[in-house]
C-alpha cells in the first residue's frame, strides 16, 4: 500500500493488444465481463486519479462503484466531461453542480434526473444511450437481474456507469478511507482543501488494492496527489478526531 | 340577444392566477356557440349574437332564451338573457332578463337613467362617459328619454363626440353591427382504433400519418406550435398525456418517435404492474386492452416565422443525447430531466438553476454580478434539496446562538444533524451574516452561515435562521473507509424506502450508516474494522454474499469452492433474493448460463417479495 506511482500503470489509451480485460475473472463473472466493443479504451480521468485506476482511466463498459456520493464521484467524471462527454446524474438530487464545475465538469453537458422513480433501470439504460458517463445512486437493494441487464446495456454502448453506492459486480471500487479538511480554525478561516486517503480495489486487473493520498479539492480547486510525508496531520496519529484541531497548511 | 353572466362579468380576469375564470368564460361561450355560431364576445361575461335566425329555428325568442338558460345552468353558471332591437338596448334588457318586443327599444331606453351610459362594469368604466353622465345629471336630464329628446346638432356642439355617440345609443341606434367571431378551427387530429390496438407499432405508424395531418393543418393556416400534446387512451379508460417540445422543428417521423417513447414508458401503470423490470428495449408489451385513440393537439399555436438556430454559444446537444433525454422525459415527465445552469446568488441553492431539458437555459440569477455575501471558496459537493434540520450545541450542551451584532454565544462543539448521532466539531468558521431582500417582507431572510468540520472528517455548511439550525450542504468526498463487505452496510437500511427512492428519505439513512466511521477511525485503521463491522453485519440479510465478495480479486474461484452452506447466489456469484425458494434451486444450478434467460420473467414477482 504505497502511495501510487501513476506512471506504473498503462497510459489511458494504450492497452496491451489482445489482452483480456479480466484474465483472472473465473467462469462465474465471465459472461458478464466479456469484452465488449468499447472495452478497448477508457474515459480519461484527471492525472492525480490515474494511479488509482488500472487502466489509467474509466474503462468503457465497466461499472465503477464509489461507496457514497461525494466529491470523489464528481472528480472521477471531471476529465471525461471536460473532454466532451455527457454526464448523466440519476438519483442524486443533492449533487453539487457548482462543485462539479469547479472540479472541471462542464455543467452544460450534465443531465440531472433527480428522481428516476421505480423505473430507474430503464432511465439509466436510456441515459447510457446518450451519455458516456452515468452517475447513479441505485436504490438500496438492486436485484442481480437488474444489475446484469444494466451491465449488458453498458457493454453494448461505450459508457461507464459510476455507481455511488453498492454494486456487487463492479469492476472497480473506490472508497474514501479517511478525509480531513484544512483551512478551518476555531472560529476563523474557511474550508480550503481536503486531504483524503482513497483506496481502490476491484476484480481482475483491478484486484490489487491501491491506496493514494489526494488533495481533493486542493487549494486551487483541482485534484492533486498528496505526499504522505507532507500531510497536514500525522497519519499514524489516530484517531483524527482526537487531534487537537485542524492545522492550516500554507500553500 | 345578449347573454350575461354577472359573476363572470364583474370578475377581474387579470387577477386570476389559475385562469379558472377564463376557463369558465370559455365554457360559457362554447355553450352559447352551440345555439348560434356567430357570437361576439363583448367583454368578460357578456356575449351577443343576432337572435333572429336562431329564434326562428328554436321556436321563438322565449324558447331560445329558456334553452340557453338551461344550458348555462348545466354548466353551473347563472346567466341572464336580454333581447331587444340593437345591442345597447339588449345589454340593458339583459340586466333584468327581459325581452323587449320588436320596435319597443326606443320606449324601453327612454325609461332608463342616464347612468347606464357609463357602463356597469367598474373595471371597464370609461371616465369620459362618467363625466358625461355627471354633466347630464347636473343639467337635469335624468333619463335617456330626456337626453334622446335633445336635437342631434345641439348635442354634438355641446357634448362633443362622446356626447354624440351616447345620444345615438339613447335613441336606440347602435354604433356598429355585431362583430361576431367565427368558431375557432380545431387543429387537433385524432386517430381511433377499433378494435383496440394492443401492439405499439401500428399506433406509432398511425402517429406518423397523424402528425403529417397535424402539420398540414397548421401549415395551411401559416401556423406552428411550440409544443404538441400527445394523448393516448387505452381501452380501460387510462390515458397517457404528454407535451413535447415542437417549435415547428419536428418532422412527422420525429413526432412518431415521441409517441413511441411515450407508449414505451409513459403508460399509467396499473397497480400490479412490474414496471421496473420491463426492459428498456422492448416496447412491444403494452397494457392489455390496447389503445383506442391517439390524439395530437397543438399547444401554444403561434404564427410560423421560421427559426434560425444559434450559430454558436450554446452547448450543442447532439441528437443522441437529446433522444436519451427525451426518452427519460417520456417515462418520467418533462420536469424530470434537468440541465443545470450556473448562475449567481448568495446561497448554494441559488447558484444552480435546474432547467427542464429542451427549454431555454437561462440562470435565475445572473452570474456576472458580484454577489457580496456569498460563501467563497470550495463549493460543497452535496447540496441537499431540502435543508436538513440540525442542532449545534456548545460544550455545555446549550444551543449556539448568534446575536444581532453577529456575536456567537459560544464555540460550536457538537453538531447533530437530524437522523444522525451527534458529532464533535473539530473546526468551525463563521458566522457569515446575510440579510437578503429586507425590502420585501415575504422574501426577506436573515441568516448566519457557518462551516463546521466534524470529527468524522466531513464538513458542513450550516445556517442559523430564525433561531433554527439547518444544514444546507455537505463537503465530503464519498464513501467512508469501509471494506467492500461493509459497503453493503451503507445501503442496508432500506426499510426507509426502497421503492419510493425519495432521496430525502434515503439520504439520512445512508449517512446514518456512515456513522460507524468515527468509531472506526477512532480505534485505528486495521484493528477496529472487525469490531465496528460486526453490529452492522449481524443485521444484514445479504451479508454472506457481500462479505465473500469483499475478497475482490480472488473472488470467483474461491466462492465456487467454499460456497456457503446456504447458497444465496446464482452461478455467477450474484446475490439472489433473500427468500429464494428451495424448490427451484437445483434447476437453477444445473441450468448454468441459461439462468439468465429463465430468470427473466421472475423479477415481476420480486418487488412484491422484497417489499
Amino acid at each position: 500500500m504505497t502511495a501510487g506511482q501513476p506512471g506504473s500503470f498503462a497510459a489511458p489509451n494504450a492497452p496491451a493488444p489482445g489482452k483480456t480485460e479480466f484474465p483472472s475473472a473465473g467462469p462465474a463473472p465471465a459472461p458478464g465481463l466479456a469484452q465488449g466493443p468499447g472495452t478497448g479504451s477508457a474515459l480519461p480521468v484527471v492525472p492525480a486519479l490515474r494511479g488509482l485506476l488500472p487502466r489509467g482511466g474509466l474503462a468503457r463498459g465497466s461499472v465503477v462503484a464509489v461507496a457514497e456520493f461525494g466529491l470523489l464521484c464528481l472528480a472521477l467524471a471531471a476529465a471525461a466531461s471536460a473532454d466532451g462527454a455527457w454526464c448523466g446524474i440519476a438519483g442524486i438530487p443533492e449533487a453539487g453542480v457548482l462543485a462539479a464545475a469547479a472540479l472541471g465538469l462542464d455543467a452544460g453537458r450534465i443531465l440531472l434526473v433527480p428522481d428516476p422513480g421505480p423505473s430507474w433501470p430503464q432511465v439509466v439504460a436510456s441515459l447510457l444511450d446518450g451519455c458516456e458517463l452515468v452517475l447513479l445512486r441505485p436504490p438500496a437493494r438492486v436485484s442481480a437481474q437488474v444489475r446484469h441487464r444494466l451491465e449488458a446495456t453498458l457493454r453494448r454502448g461505450r459508457g461507464v456507469l459510476l455507481v455511488a453506492g453498492d454494486w456487487p459486480g463492479a469492476q472497480l471500487r473506490l472508497r474514501v478511507a479517511s478525509q480531513r479538511w484544512t483551512g478551518l480554525g476555531d472560529g476563523h478561516g474557511r474550508l480550503r482543501a481536503c486531504c483524503a486517503e482513497i483506496t481502490a480495489d476491484g476484480r481482475g486487473e483491478a484486484a490489487m488494492t491501491r491506496t493514494h493520498w489526494l488533495w481533493l479539492p486542493g487549494e486551487d480547486g483541482g485534484v492533486a496527489m498528496a505526499d504522505p510525508a507532507d500531510l497536514p496531520f500525522d497519519i499514524d496519529e489516530e484517531p483524527p478526531g482526537a487531534a487537537p484541531g485542524l492545522r492550516v497548511v500554507s500553500g | 340577444m345578449v347573454v350575461t353572466c354577472p359573476d363572470l362579468h364583474s370578475a377581474d380576469l387579470s387577477a386570476d392566477p389559475d385562469r379558472d375564470t377564463a376557463r369558465r368564460h370559455e365554457r360559457v361561450i362554447a355553450a352559447v356557440t352551440g345555439f348560434c355560431p356567430d357570437v361576439e364576445v363583448v367583454e368578460p361575461g357578456v356575449c351577443a349574437f343576432g337572435a333572429r335566425g336562431p329564434a326562428r329555428y328554436f321556436g321563438g325568442e322565449t324558447a331560445l332564451t329558456a334553452r340557453i338558460t338551461a344550458a348555462l345552468a348545466d354548466l353551473g353558471e347563472d346567466g341572464t338573457i336580454g333581447v331587444a332591437d340593437g345591442f345597447f338596448a339588449a345589454l340593458l334588457a339583459a340586466r333584468d332578463g327581459r325581452a323587449v318586443p320588436p320596435g319597443g327599444a326606443a320606449r324601453f331606453l327612454a325609461a332608463q337613467p342616464v347612468s347606464v351610459l357609463a357602463g356597469r362594469n367598474p373595471a371597464a368604466r370609461n371616465p369620459a362617459a362618467q363625466d358625461l353622465v355627471a354633466l347630464l345629471n347636473r343639467l337635469g336630464l335624468r333619463t335617456l328619454g330626456d337626453f334622446a329628446a335633445l336635437p342631434v346638432r345641439d348635442v354634438a356642439s355641446r357634448f362633443g363626440d362622446a356626447g354624440e355617440g351616447a345620444h345615438r345609443l339613447a335613441r336606440g341606434l347602435d354604433s356598429r353591427p355585431l362583430a361576431t367571431r367565427p368558431p375557432p378551427a380545431d387543429l387537433s387530429v385524432v386517430q381511433e382504433f377499433d378494435p383496440p390496438e394492443p401492439r405499439g407499432e401500428p399506433v406509432v405508424f398511425a402517429a406518423k400519418a397523424l402528425a403529417g395531418r397535424l402539420h398540414d393543418g397548421l401549415a395551411a393556416r401559416g401556423l406552428t406550435c411550440v409544443r404538441v400534446q400527445v394523448t393516448a387512451t387505452w381501452a380501460d379508460g387510462r390515458e397517457s398525456s404528454r407535451r413535447w417540445r415542437h417549435d415547428g422543428l419536428l418532422s412527422a417521423a420525429a413526432v412518431a418517435d415521441r409517441v413511441r417513447w411515450q407508449l414505451d414508458g409513459g403508460a399509467p401503470a396499473p397497480p400490479d404492474d412490474g414496471a421496473p423490470q420491463a426492459s428498456p428495449g422492448d416496447g412491444e408489451q403494452y397494457q392489455p386492452g390496447g389503445i383506442v385513440a391517439l390524439r395530437l393537439v397543438p399547444d401554444q399555436v403561434v404564427r410560423a416565422t421560421g427559426q434560425q438556430l444559434a450559430l454558436w454559444g450554446e452547448t450543442l446537444v447532439s441528437d443522441r443525447v437529446a433522444r436519451a433525454a427525451m426518452r427519460v422525459q417520456a417515462m418520467l415527465g418533462h420536469e424530470a430531466v434537468l440541465r443545470p445552469v450556473l448562475g449567481g446568488g448568495r446561497n448554494v441553492h441559488d447558484q444552480v438553476t435546474p432547467i427542464p431539458f429542451g427549454e431555454k437555459t437561462e440562470p435565475r440569477l445572473p452570474a456576472d454580478r458580484p454577489w457580496p455575501g456569498r460563501v467563497r471558496g470550495t463549493a460543497p459537493g452535496l447540496v441537499f434539496p431540502a435543508a436538513r434540520e440540525a442542532e449545534v450545541t456548545d460544550d455545555a450542551g446549550r444551543a449556539v446562538t448568534v446575536s444581532g451584532r453577529c456575536a456567537v454565544s459560544a464555540a460550536p462543539a457538537r453538531l447533530a444533524v437530524r437522523g444522525e448521532p451527534p458529532q464533535r466539531v473539530t473546526g468551525w468558521a463563521g458566522p457569515w451574516p446575510l440579510s437578503e431582500r429586507w425590502w420585501d417582507p415575504s422574501a426577506a431572510r436573515r441568516r448566519a452561515r457557518f462551516q463546521l468540520a466534524t470529527e468524522d472528517g466531513r464538513a458542513w455548511l450550516a445556517v442559523l435562521q430564525d433561531g433554527r439550525w439547518l444544514v444546507e450542504a455537505g463537503y465530503w468526498l464519498g464513501g467512508l473507509g469501509q471494506p467492500a463487505a461493509l459497503l453493503a452496510g451503507a445501503a442496508a437500511p432500506d426499510v426507509l424506502g426502497d421503492r419510493g427512492r425519495g432521496s430525502s428519505r434515503r439520504g439520512p439513512s445512508r449517512r446514518a450508516a456512515g456513522q460507524i466511521t468515527p468509531s472506526r477511525v477512532a480505534a485505528g485503521r486495521d484493528s477496529a474494522m472487525g469490531r465496528t463491522a460486526l453490529p452492522l453485519l449481524v443485521q444484514l440479510p445479504g451479508r454472506g454474499g457481500h462479505s465473500r465478495r469483499a475478497g475482490g480479486g480472488g473472488g470467483p474461484a474461491r466462492s465456487r469452492g467454499t460456497r456457503p452452506h446456504r447458497p444465496r447466489r446464482d452461478v455467477r456469484g450474484a446475490a439472489v433474493r433473500a427468500g429464494g425458494c428451495p424448490a427451484r434451486r437445483p434447476g437453477r444450478h444445473e441450468a448454468g448460463h441459461g439462468v439468465r434467460r429463465r430468470a427473466d420473467p421472475r423479477p415481476a414477482r420480486q418487488p412484491g417479495s422484497a417489499a
